[in-house]
């Protein structure tokens, strides 16, 4: 990071190579658009390599990976609220697209499935703004629990009940489609193997 | 001793628990989620029993759903396309603070090198250096940076002068583990470092000609070696290490053993272009006129970004 602030070309590669997949996903987890999430990716990290000399090294206690990925992550925060705010003035560029059914899951089936980016975007867009940013940045930008706090601002035992009550009410979503695809036999059976 | 893992993971369990006395059902659950999270993330197998806690067990399984999920969309061909595409970008906008284009600004840059240099050598040995140094602080002209470390010598005009410097960390880059593109991005920083001592009619030291020969031989092994180089790699390598050997022909050393590495710096270069050229000669590998003006304008980018920031920024022109 350091040798990238100075001008190190090489070093801005391998920074990017570490970080491009976690900020796409995150942007993506956001806007719902491969090209839009792409564009966003560079521009963050553009605008990260601007202002890396301002970045202070912070520990963030029993974290073991760098606080340079919730440092990036507020940057990318704020960056795609600006995106949304332009968005907003221009009209929509897209629409939030529909939650897809999908007849063949059922819960038993919810450890193998893997949904479109469509399906998450559509399911997160669902959740109340606090709960949805930490399910972006903890499942998409792979930000570990004291990371998301440090890049929203928050504490960790507040983090760790957004999480809780976001994937507690992503779970009700998905098994109340699963429900309507499946028929009233099989809203008893998820609901039986949902609760506790 | 070693201990027992699974008696560490059962006193960690119990720390646990002392943590959550106190709060409540859902900050426990909350509590517990993240912990089986963290262990799934850290590729640990989660202390938890589906049997046992039914309903913590179907949230990991959707927390871990949501995460398969959106770790595929950047699995995806469309993904590594873009990644390729931004990445010459995102090095192009590379600040450029340290770039090598004022007097000034060389000669701090050389003294950066050589104290990397008297950092690894005795002393005696970097005495010789020194003359090298301040030969450099004699043509960059003004005040030498403050530092602990005093440099005393003579100039080749013989005016006794003296420089303080601060050795600074110059960390080693392990150049098989970069891209090939990467090795040449480096060999370009390499070689407009040599082309401004050519350009003040300086010699180039040592260390900078072995670092220039170590990365074009490198990049002449991953050609050859790397199947995942591509024909516009192959191009810009070869353009690259042409404007190396050019910039080599017209470099001067300032010793007899400089001047075996120069010929070393020389020959891999020639050798890289060499196979550069001979990887392109295979039907197919050729890139398009697009790909190859995409892969020449990563660095002709770079230089208009410093460039404009050397005109904007008076300071760092060279002082008349």
């Amino acid at each position: 990071m350091r040798r990238s602030a100075s001008g190190d070309q090489v070093s801005t590669g391998l920074l990017y190579d570490a970080y491009v997949a976690r900020l796409y996903r995150y942007c993506l987890a956001r806007v719902g658009n491969e090209t839009d999430a792409e564009d966003l990716a560079e521009e963050i990290f553009i605008k990260a390599l601007g202002a890396i000399g301002g970045f202070e090294w912070r520990d963030l206690g029993s974290s073991d990976r760098s606080p340079f990925g919730a440092w990036l992550f507020r940057i990318a925060h704020n960056h795609v609220a600006s995106h949304h705010r332009r968005a907003a003035v221009r009209g929509p560029s897209f629409e939030v697209p529909e939650w897809i059914p999908d007849d063949s899951r059922g819960p038993q089936e919810l450890a193998e499935i893997q949904l479109t980016i469509e399906e998450v975007f559509a399911l997160v867009e669902q959740l109340p703004d606090a709960q949805r940013e930490v399910i972006r940045l903890r499942f998409g930008a792979g930000l570990n629990v004291a990371e998301t706090a440090e890049a929203l601002d928050k504490r960790q035992s507040n983090v760790k009940v957004l999480q809780h009550k976001a994937v507690k009410r992503l779970r009700e979503f998905l098994l109340a489609q699963a429900a309507q695809t499946s028929g009233p036999a099989a809203a008893g059976r998820n609901r039986n193997q949902g609760e506790r | 001793m070693s201990q027992d893992p699974r008696n560490s993971r059962s006193e960690d369990r119990r720390s646990t628990r002392l943590d959550l006395i106190g709060l409540e059902p859902d900050e426990i659950e909350a509590a517990r989620l993240t912990e089986i999270l963290a262990s799934v993330e850290q590729g640990i197998e989660p202390d938890l029993d589906p049997a046992e806690d039914p309903a913590l067990a179907a949230l990991a399984q959707t927390a871990l759903v949501l995460r398969r999920s959106l770790e595929a969309a950047s699995a995806q061909q469309s993904f590594e396309r873009f990644h390729h595409r931004s990445l010459a970008r995102v090095i192009a906008a590379t600040p450029q603070p340290a770039r090598v284009r004022s007097v000034e600004h060389r000669r701090d840059s050389l003294l950066q090198r050589w104290n990397g240099l008297f950092t690894s050598l005795s002393a005696a040995a970097a005495a010789s250096i020194a003359t090298f140094v301040v030969t450099v602080l004699a043509v960059g002209g003004s005040a030498p940076a403050p530092g602990p470390l005093s440099v005393q010598s003579v100039a080749p005009d013989g005016t006794a002068l003296a420089a303080n410097v601060t050795p600074i960390e110059v960390p080693r880059v392990n150049l098989t583990a970069l891209s090939v593109s990467q090795q040449v991005s480096l060999y370009v920083t390499l070689i407009e470092q040599l082309n401004a001592l050519n350009d003040d009619g300086l010699p180039a030291d040592e260390s900078l000609l072995r670092d220039l020969a170590d990365t074009s031989a490198t990049v002449k092994r991953t050609i050859e070696r790397d199947h995942t180089v591509s024909g516009a790699d192959a191009f810009r390598a070869m353009h690259r290490t042409f404007e190396g050997q050019q910039a080599l022909e017209k470099a001067t050393v300032a010793s007899e053993a400089d001047q075996q590495v120069l010929f070393t710096a020389q020959e891999t270069a020639a050798g890289a272009y060499v196979t550069a050229a001979q990887f392109l000669g295979v039907p197919d590998r050729l890139p398009s006129a697009g790909e190859a003006a995409q892969a020449l304008a990563l660095e002709e980018t770079s230089a208009e970004v410093a460039d404009s920031e050397v005109t904007e920024d008076p300071s760092l022109l060279p002082e008349e």
